[in-house]
């Protein structure tokens, strides 16, 4: 039996796809399926893993929190009790502009567009309600993604590797880390892959890690292969031929 | 009860919560189990007004439970609160038991209604006296799926409503997190709860017709009762946290209890801050845990598909996904 182990951005793209990604998805989910059922391979994430996809999910909830109450407050004067009109749209948009513009963080604002165009949809969708309650449902929606993801996750039943708690398991783990340092230059990649690396050597196993991080992994995954014999990087579509 | 359109929370704590907190469990024929025989002892009669009474006899407690330990502002005292507070809850049993005796529908005395077709069933079924049970079951069964229908609407809209409370306040994102947290965790197990009605419901038929009986259901309906006691800590748990920031944010007592515009404010906890912060973070962290438990019974039970975000509007898919991979 072979062990797998999703990186980050891979679980989130498992759990909640982009829709031009959803029929690879979709494929390679079936296939690694098929391989846990046959018992072929097991499907693992470290906790780091895991923690930096609830931090993504809380982050983006916390900046929809704190946005949308700046434009709450900037609208105020629009009488919030009733529904969009020409001028006040006008207004919504002067607004979101102004706040676009004083964001300097490039993701932030990339999510400061899709709050627009949900807001957008919401008020062609709901005409006659009132401005707060669209703001105020927008706002709701966009929380309720921590308890989607919660669920999602709930159901692919992926175990969880701990981090090791002895002093001689901490020792083999750090040395790990030095050996990819130099080829991983992100702290959480390099700490998710040293961990995953960690795991299959303590179950003498061989390992594959999935990720689709051209930048950072892929790109190097044929130097860290060289170093680490008992694993494959690979995008997902590889899982079914090397399992 | 909830409507969206007020300016502010002011009174939420005491009214809406109160329908929300009532056991959902109880909607199921709990009482057809052994361990629920202390309702073989509940008067006959109005059973919707003896509901009523049983709630209402109950306040407080509840109301005792909700301050328990809260630290209060010098300017009121806890005798003070719990008095006026029984009052108004008082005067809202009052106009839920004119609703009923008026027949009209709202959600509360729909709600009441059902379990009263419920407690019907449970007692015809105890005493083996099974005369028009089928119209019972039948009737139980429609008013069941509305019941959940509406508190599901309910729900949702007291989330628009705490979101626009949040929205024009001087609170933290925490305060929206921890809210949402636990809104949401109680609507995936009303979903459950939904989920578990057609095969109760099935078996119910069945044991009337002396086909099967209802120990088949019994675990399930003991799992519930379990969910549905973590559940009444959970949505006491923020009543008394959205009591807390009304208390803080009230300059008086009468403000307290009347309909007044609040400007709520986290400065107004005074030496409370870390106090507030650490409650929201307690009830976020109790709801994921609810959550989790709801999440594993679903499981258990092969339905976990409910809970599927594929099920979803695809809009909001689209939006989850994009904002969880722009970069």
């Amino acid at each position: 039996m072979k062990y797998v182990c999703f990186d980050t951005n891979y679980l989130l793209a498992v759990l909640i796809p982009l829709d031009r990604w959803k029929p690879i998805i979709r494929l390679c989910e079936k296939e690694i399926t098929e391989l846990v059922d046959k018992d072929q391979v097991k499907v693992f994430i470290t906790k780091l893993v895991k923690t930096e996809a609830y931090n993504r999910i809380n982050k983006i909830a916390k900046n929809a929190s704190n946005h949308f109450k700046t434009l709450f407050h900037k609208l105020k004067d629009t009488n919030l009790k009733s529904p969009f009109s020409t001028d006040s749209i006008l207004r919504l948009r002067k607004e979101l502009q102004l706040i676009l513009k004083s964001e300097v963080d490039e993701v932030i604002r990339n999510q400061l567009y899709f709050f627009e165009d949900f807001l957008l949809k919401r008020i062609r969708d709901f005409p006659m309600k009132a401005k707060k309650i669209i703001i105020g449902e927008c706002l709701s929606e966009i929380n309720a993604m921590i308890t989607s993801f919660d669920a999602e996750l709930a159901i692919y039943d992926l175990d969880e590797i701990d981090d090791p708690q002895s002093k001689d398991d901490i020792e083999k783990l750090e040395k790990i880390k030095t050996r990819i340092n130099t080829l991983v230059p992100n702290f959480n990649d390099r700490d998710i892959l040293a961990t995953f690396i960690y795991f299959i050597n303590l179950h003498d196993v061989s390992g594959i890690f999935v990720t689709h991080d051209f930048k950072h992994l892929l790109l190097k995954s044929l130097f860290l292969e060289e170093e680490f014999n008992e694993i494959n990087i690979v995008r997902p579509q590889y899982v079914k031929f090397l399992a | 009860m909830s409507s969206t359109i007020k300016t502010n929370f002011h009174n939420f704590s005491y009214s809406d919560a109160f329908l929300i907190s009532v056991p959902k469990g109880n909607l199921f024929p709990t009482g057809i189990i052994e361990e629920k025989s202390e309702l073989e002892k509940k008067a006959q009669g109005d059973i919707k007004l003896n509901i009523i009474n049983e709630l209402r006899n109950d306040l407080a407690n509840t109301g005792n439970k909700i301050l328990k330990d809260m630290p209060l502002p010098e300017r009121f005292t806890k005798i003070q609160v719990i008095d006026k507070w029984m009052i108004r809850i008082n005067s809202l049993f009052d106009r839920i038991e004119l609703e009923i005796k008026e027949k009209k529908d709202t959600s509360f005395s729909m709600l009441i209604e059902t379990i009263e077709f419920k407690e019907k069933i449970e007692n015809k079924i105890r005493n083996k006296k099974y005369s028009s049970i089928d119209q019972l079951i039948k009737s139980y069964e429609k008013k069941l799926n509305k019941v959940f229908k509406t508190i599901t609407e309910f729900m949702v809209s007291i989330r628009t409503d705490l979101s626009i409370m949040f929205l024009d306040s001087e609170l933290p994102s925490e305060f929206m997190l921890c809210v949402s947290q636990t809104i949401n965790s109680s609507i995936d197990y009303l979903r459950f709860l939904q989920s578990e009605q057609d095969p109760l419901m099935l078996d119910l038929k069945r044991y009337k017709s002396g086909r099967t009986t209802i120990k088949k259901s019994k675990p399930i309906l003991i799992r519930i009762d379990k969910l549905d006691e973590i559940h009444n800590k959970l949505t006491l748990s923020l009543q008394r946290l959205l009591f807390f920031i009304e208390i803080w944010n009230s300059k008086s007592i009468d403000d307290l209890f009347t309909d007044q515009e609040i400007q709520y404010n986290i400065k107004n906890f005074d030496d409370y801050q870390e106090f507030f912060l650490n409650s929201l973070d307690k009830l976020t962290i109790y709801a994921k845990d609810f959550h989790h438990r709801v999440i594993l019974e679903s499981k258990e039970r092969e339905k976990n598909q409910i809970f599927r975000l594929r099920n979803d509007d695809e809009n909001i898919k689209s939006l989850y996904a994009n904002l969880i991979h722009s970069t």
